[in-house]
């Protein structure tokens, strides 16, 4: 299956609430694309109806070719999923989480077996593998989660912001995870609203606002079109208007966005000459530049561009 | 991916009972079986130690005698019902779980039968070692025991799958596991009733309802089995009338029946309708 994850004209309704709206994407095999979007963009929706959690108001989501609108048990065959943050029952270990859920897929005991000791292993949850999971922690559980997501080896991974609400440390061990992950014969589709976090573990990007698809491509190709980014600068003087009128007239500048203090962010599109010019520039100003860094990233500029123009 | 990643799904009925399998560990590890045990030997301890507190003899024939227990049956079942049933759909959905077993290629109802089977499993073993243990004092103090209280535990698992539907019923559509575990215990123990005490009052023989049913599963221990009655009773110089209704046997079992079909049937449609939208 080239194409494991197809959607087409899919379409969600919360009474008079738009949350998914004809929604058209196609996830090539073996891609890792990140599904990005302001809360309430319809991210978590398409998510829940992809695993059968909600049902479609209209249109079609295939699976590894099923309609998982028509036939959920057919097509979430070789499919793991980690939605929300999921509650683990709490009188089960997570060897027996495991077997619960790898027996109602299937698998035999052996293989079982073999799978829980590679996936505990993998996201690090071998010397807890048999103790009750009640008062496990929230990154233990979703790493857990991970674990039941790919214990059956499936072709499609879908992931709604794995990340979320994570400490840092939890943060950086399930991007870990899933970094790994895009070695094997994933098909991972993973919601997020962490740019960096997109930018960092996902090959493709499909940016999503009001339940419409708004762009979808390789990341470096989405960065490139807008070519823009963010430059914090530093200052020793106290900022004034006439500044800021001067910087927002030179070339390349989108925007000045005045910060803390002697402090200003200035949105900008160009060339690394362009930008070693702007530097000049705003020092013949008489300027005092302490610092002069870039901070955002050109996804950053193409969501915010993207999002503003939906809105 | 290994070849052993090609799965064949297990069928409805093999995945029905793997359900069944993890909902029994549940039960088995959770303090609620435990507690309607202890439940148990409590009330059979209090109606053992009653009367010779009292000073009465225990009843010379063993059918009565059984029937002094088995009477009390019914609290047993509605306390079961809503432990094992109250909040067992709803608990998936409120403790977000449902997440983790919903995107799993099984049908909702499959997951419904299993959790019924291993609530009516539990419940059917509690009532057995409640039946069981009736048995043997029965026959240590009287040296015999009656027929009837085979028809008793039969009556009993039949009301007893037919309060787990009414649990089931309620966990299907309640939003939140506590409110679900007190309609279901308010409904059988006060609701109901109340609303045979008001159809009696009313000269209206409660035939339709499920707790005045459930009386059949201790008067069936009578011999003969007893019939209505009117009772006049003289109260401040004037005269009542009371109306003495006994659930008839075979009513009782199509009521049990009906029931049990109807609350299962709405409780697996509205659970299959639910939608993790929260």
């Amino acid at each position: 299956m080239d194409e494991p994850i197809v959607i087409e004209n899919l379409t969600k309704d919360f009474n008079a609430f738009k949350a998914v709206d004809s929604l058209n994407l196609t996830v090539k095999r073996k891609s890792f694309v990140g599904f990005l979007g302001p809360n309430g963009a319809g991210k978590t929706t398409t998510i829940k109806i992809l695993t059968h959690l909600l049902s479609a108001t209209g249109g079609q989501a295939y699976l590894n070719g099923v309609d998982v609108t028509k036939e959920p048990k057919k097509a979430l065959v070789g499919v793991g999923a980690v939605v929300e943050t999921p509650e683990f029952y709490p009188y089960l270990t997570p060897i027996e989480t495991l077997q619960y859920l790898g027996t109602l897929r299937g698998m035999s005991q052996d293989y079982i077996e073999r799978r829980s000791k590679e996936v505990l292993e993998t996201v690090k949850m071998t010397e807890w593998s048999k103790t009750r999971i009640g008062k496990f922690s929230k990154g233990m559980k979703q790493r857990l989660a991970i674990a039941q997501a790919i214990i059956h080896e499936p072709h499609v991974l879908i992931l709604d912001e794995p990340t979320s609400g994570l400490d840092p440390r939890g943060m950086v061990e399930v991007r870990n995870i899933l970094k790994d992950l895009r070695k094997g014969d994933y098909t991972i589709f993973m919601s997020s609203h962490l740019l960096n976090e997109v930018q960092e573990i996902c090959e493709s990007v499909a940016l999503i606002d009001h339940g419409k698809l708004l762009a979808y491509g390789p990341v470096a190709t989405l960065v490139e079109i807008t070519g823009s980014k963010d430059i914090e600068v530093r200052i020793l003087q106290p900022l004034d208007s006439y500044v800021i009128d001067r910087v927002s007239h030179f070339d390349g500048v989108e925007r000045i966005a005045p910060g803390e203090a002697r402090q200003f962010t200035i949105t900008f599109k160009g060339k690394e000459e362009d930008q070693a010019k702007l530097l000049s520039d705003l020092q013949t100003l008489g300027l005092k530049i302490v610092s002069f860094k870039e901070t955002g990233m050109g996804l950053e500029s193409l969501y915010m561009s993207l999002i503003k123009d939906s809105r | 991916m290994s070849e052993e990643a090609n799965l064949t799904l297990p069928s409805d009925l093999a995945q029905s009972g793997i359900v069944v399998r993890y909902e029994l560990l549940k039960h088995l590890r959770s303090r609620r079986l435990l507690g309607i045990f202890i439940l148990e030997f409590a009330i059979i301890a209090l109606i053992l130690v009653i009367p010779p507190l009292q000073g009465q003899d225990y009843p010379s024939d063993s059918a009565k005698f059984a029937g002094m227990f088995v009477q009390r049956v019914w609290i047993l079942i509605i306390i079961g019902s809503t432990l094992f049933a109250g909040d067992s759909l709803v608990s998936e959905f409120q403790q977000r779980t449902g997440y983790l077993l919903f995107p799993n290629p099984v049908k909702k109802r499959v997951l419904f039968v299993g959790k019924f089977a291993a609530s009516a499993g539990v419940m059917f073993s509690a009532l057995a070692v409640f039946y069981s243990i009736v048995a043997i004092i029965v026959v240590a103090i009287d040296g015999s025991i009656s027929s009837l209280m085979a028809a008793s535990f039969g009556l009993a698992l039949l009301f007893a799958v037919a309060a787990l539907a009414i649990g089931y019923l309620i966990s299907s559509f309640m939003k939140g596991s506590t409110g679900a575990l007190i309609l279901t215990f308010a409904l059988l123990l006060m609701i109901l009733p109340i609303v045979d005490t008001v159809a009696t009052l009313s000269k209206a023989k409660p035939d339709f309802s499920l707790t005045f049913s459930s009386g059949v599963i201790g008067y069936i221990m009578e011999t003969p089995y007893p019939t209505d009655f009117v009772q006049n009773i003289d109260f401040g110089g004037r005269t009542f009338e009371f109306l003495n209704y006994y659930p008839d046997v075979s009513l009782s079992i199509i009521v049990a029946l009906a029931y049990s079909a109807l609350a299962i049937t709405l409780a697996i449609w509205l659970f299959n309708r639910r939608e993790m939208a929260a």
